[in-house]
C-alpha cells in the first residue's frame, strides 16, 4: 500500500512539472493572446474541529483580464485522505503588482484512504468492511497576489472548504441454519475546515 | 550621508512589511480561533427493529395448526414418519407432508414465537417458545394441541444490550425501519452504532440455537434438542438440561448440568451424548438418564462444530464465519473406541462445512457454498468423494432411508441416494430469492 502511495505521489509531482512546462512553453510561443494560460500551485493548511492537516493542489486554466477559470486536482489529508477534482474560478481586484482576489472551487472529492484511515474506522464497528465513496467538494475564500517577474506571482489565500464522504459497512449475520441476513449501516461525513494556502502562480 | 528619498523609500518598505506581517498574523490568528466555529458532522443510517407484542394468552391460544405459510427464514428440521417439521426462525414450525418425497406438501404452520429448536417423541413435539418449553400433541398434524408449557426452561433467552422487553407480553414479530441520526464528530464511527441493531443481534444470535434427534424421529446434526428413551436433553450456551418425558405430554425438568461455554449442538448415540462446542467435543454418558456424566473430550481450535457419531468414530465439522471466529474449515474424524480419550484419526480440508449425516458407510456433508458432498466412509482414514452436488449453499442434512433431506440457503431439497453412483433430485421447496 505504501509503495502504491509513493507511485501516486510521484505521478502527482510529474503532473505538476508537466503543467509548469506547458504553461511556460505556451507563454514563450505567444504573448499576444488575450487569454493567457496560467497555473496555480498551492500548499495548504486545513484546520477543522478534528485536527489540522495538509493539502496540496494544482490548477491549470486560462486568465482573461482580471478573471481566471481553470480545473484543478489536489490531495486533502483532513481525517481521510482524498483527492479533490474541481473547477476553479477567481477574480482579482485592482491594477498594481499586488492584488486581492476572490476564488471559488467546486468539484468531486475522490476517496483515496490510507490503511490507517480504514483501521481507525474499523475500531468502531463489528464490521471490518468499509466501502468508501467520495462526494461533494468545495472551497471559497479571499487571497492576495504579489506579482513577480515574468507574470509569476506569489499567492496567499484563506477560505472555507468542505468535503463529503460516504461509507457503507455491510455486516452479514448467519444463523446456524437458514438464510443469512445482511445489515448495511451508512455513514456520511460532512467535513468543514478553514484553509490557508500559499502558492505560486505562473 | 544618506539621501532623503532613500530613507523615505526604506521607511515605506518597512511600513509595508509591518502592515503585511500584521495582516498575516491576524489571518493566522483568525484561522486558529475559527475552527471552534466549525464542526464535522457524521450521520449514521441504520435499521432499527421494534418488537410487536402479544399477550401470553393470545400467543398460547394461537399455538395450533394454522394455515400454511411461505418459507422466509427456515432453520432446523426434524423428520417424523411421513412429516417434516421445519422451523421458521423465531416464528414457529412448518409442517410438511412428505408422504411422497418427490412432491412434498406444505400443509400447516404452528405459530410459536421465538422458536428455534424442536424434537419429537411419539406424538408429542417439543419446541422452545423463547424462555418456555412447549409440548404439543401432533397426532393429527392438522389439529395440533398444546399439552403443556414449562415456564422459564431457557432462562438465557433474554434480550440484552440495553433492550428490555415487556415481560408481561411476548414478542411475535419485529418491524424494520430505517433511521438516521447525527453523531459526535470527534472520531470515527461510534461503537453504539452497532447497538442500534442490538435487538437484531440478539434476534439473530438466538437463531443460532437448536434442533433434534431421537430413536422416534430424526433431527439434523445442528440440533440442540435431543430425545433418548424417556429423556429430553437440551443444551444452551453452558448447560445441559434434562427433562423426564416418561409421560410424553408432561415434560418435567429433572436436572441441569454445567458443561462449559460455547455449547452448540447435541447428538445422541446409544447411551452417549456427543456435544459440540466452539472449543471441542464432549462425550457424556447417559446410562443414568437423569444424571449425565462427562466421559471424555476432544479439544480443537475455536470454531462452529456440529458432531455426529457411530460405533467407532465421531465426525466433527469445523467452520469459520461471522460467528465462528476465524478457524479453518475442515472435517475431523475422531476415534472414539476409547470414550474417555477420543483421538484424531484424520483431518480433511473443506470449504465451509456445517451439518452432516451418516447412513451406513455414506457420509453426507453440507459444505456451504461448495454444496452437498457425499463420501464413502468405509475407511475413515481414506474418505472417498462419491458425489458433490453443487449450485446451492447447504446448511444441514438428514440422510435416512435412501432419502437425503437438505436444508440450503434457498430451499429444502430431497435426494434419492439409493444408487450412490447416481444420486437424483426428488424435489425442492424453494424460498428466498
Amino acid at each position: 500500500m505504501f509503495a502504491k502511495n509513493e507511485i501516486m505521489l510521484k505521478k502527482y509531482i510529474i503532473l505538476l512539472v508537466l503543467i509548469s512546462c506547458v504553461v511556460h512553453l505556451s507563454r514563450a510561443q505567444d504573448k499576444s493572446n488575450k487569454v493567457r494560460l496560467q497555473s496555480v500551485t498551492n500548499i495548504g493548511l486545513l484546520n477543522g474541529s478534528k485536527n489540522s492537516s495538509f493539502a496540496l493542489q494544482t490548477i491549470l486554466g486560462g486568465a482573461y483580464k482580471n478573471s481566471f477559470l481553470g480545473a484543478g486536482i489536489g490531495i486533502d489529508y483532513y481525517r481521510f485522505r482524498t483527492v479533490p477534482v474541481f473547477a476553479d474560478l477567481r477574480h482579482q481586484f485592482g491594477s498594481g503588482p499586488r492584488k486581492f482576489f476572490l476564488y471559488g472551487d467546486i468539484g468531486y472529492n475522490l476517496d483515496w484512504l490510507t490503511d490507517k484511515n480504514k483501521e481507525q474506522e474499523n475500531i468502531y464497528s463489528w464490521s471490518s468492511t468499509n466501502n468508501f465513496k467520495g462526494g461533494l467538494y468545495y472551497d471559497a475564500g479571499i487571497g492576495y497576489k504579489f506579482a513577480l517577474k515574468n507574470s509569476d506571482a506569489f499567492v496567499i489565500s484563506t477560505g472555507y472548504t468542505f468535503k463529503k464522504l460516504k461509507n457503507k459497512t455491510p455486516e452479514t449475520r448467519c444463523p446456524f441454519l437458514g438464510t443469512c441476513s445482511m445489515e448495511i449501516d451508512t455513514y456520511k461525513y460532512y467535513l468543514s475546515r478553514w484553509v490557508i494556502k500559499a502558492g505560486w502562480s505562473f | 550621508m544618506i539621501k532623503e528619498p532613500l530613507i523615505t523609500h526604506i521607511n515605506h518598505m518597512m511600513k509595508n512589511t509591518y502592515v503585511f506581517s500584521l495582516r498575516t498574523t491576524a489571518a493566522l490568528l483568525i484561522l486558529t480561533l475559527l475552527p471552534g466555529c466549525l464542526k464535522d458532522k457524521t450521520t449514521h443510517t441504520y435499521s432499527i427493529f421494534t418488537p410487536v407484542y402479544r399477550t401470553n394468552a393470545e400467543v398460547r391460544s394461537n399455538i395450533k395448526s394454522n394455515a400454511s405459510r411461505e418459507f422466509t427464514n427456515p432453520g432446523k428440521l426434524f423428520i417424523r414418519g411421513n412429516y417434516i417439521f421445519l422451523n421458521e426462525v423465531d416464528k414457529g414450525i412448518h409442517i410438511i407432508d412428505n408422504s411422497n418425497p418427490a412432491s412434498p406438501k406444505n400443509i400447516s404452520f404452528i405459530d410459536i414465537p421465538g422458536n428455534m429448536d424442536l424434537a419429537v417423541k411419539g406424538n408429542i413435539l417439543y419446541a422452545d417458545l423463547y424462555t418456555d418449553l412447549v409440548a404439543i400433541d401432533i397426532t393429527d398434524p392438522l389439529r395440533v394441541e398444546v399439552k403443556k408449557i414449562v415456564d422459564n426452561s431457557f432462562s438465557e433467552r433474554r434480550y440484552s444490550n440495553g433492550f428490555i422487553s415487556d415481560t408481561s407480553k411476548i414478542i411475535v414479530d419485529w418491524l424494520k425501519k430505517d433511521t438516521t441520526v447525527t453523531e459526535d464528530n470527534s472520531g470515527g464511527r461510534m461503537l453504539y452504532s452497532s447497538c442500534a441493531n442490538c435487538m437484531v443481534n440478539d434476534y439473530l444470535a438466538l437463531s443460532n440455537s437448536s434442533k433434534a434427534a431421537s430413536p422416534f424421529g430424526m433431527g439434523g446434526s445442528m440440533a440442540r434438542f435431543s430425545i433418548v428413551s424417556n429423556s429430553l436433553y437440551t443444551v444452551n450456551d453452558a448447560t445441559l438440561n434434562v427433562y423426564s418425558i416418561t409421560v410424553p405430554e408432561n415434560p418435567v425438568s429433572v436436572n441441569k448440568v454445567s458443561i462449559g461455554f460455547g455449547i452448540e449442538t447435541i447428538f445422541p448415540f446409544k447411551d452417549k451424548l456427543f456435544i459440540g462446542s466452539t472449543t471441542g467435543m464432549f462425550i457424556y454418558d447417559i446410562a443414568n438418564q437423569s444424571s449425565p456424566s462427562k466421559m471424555g473430550q476432544f479439544s480443537h481450535m475455536t470454531a462452529c462444530d456440529p458432531v455426529i457419531a457411530d460405533e467407532k468414530n465421531a465426525f466433527v465439522t469445523l467452520s469459520s464465519g461471522t460467528r465462528c471466529s476465524n478457524a479453518s474449515n475442515q472435517l475431523d474424524v475422531l476415534d472414539i473406541s476409547s470414550l474417555t480419550m477420543p483421538s484424531l484419526v484424520k483431518t480433511y480440508t473443506m470449504t465451509n462445512p456445517h451439518g452432516l449425516s451418516k447412513d451406513g458407510n455414506s457420509l453426507f456433508i453440507c459444505d456451504g457454498t461448495a454444496g452437498l458432498k457425499v463420501y464413502d466412509a468405509t475407511d475413515v482414514k481414506d474418505l472417498k468423494l462419491k458425489s458433490n452436488i453443487t449450485g446451492f449453499e447447504t446448511y444441514d442434512v438428514i440422510a435416512f432411508n435412501n432419502v437425503a433431506i437438505v436444508v440450503a440457503k434457498d430451499g429444502l431439497f430431497q435426494y434419492d441416494y439409493s444408487n450412490m453412483d447416481n444420486i437424483k433430485l426428488l424435489s425442492r421447496i424453494g424460498w428466498g430469492n
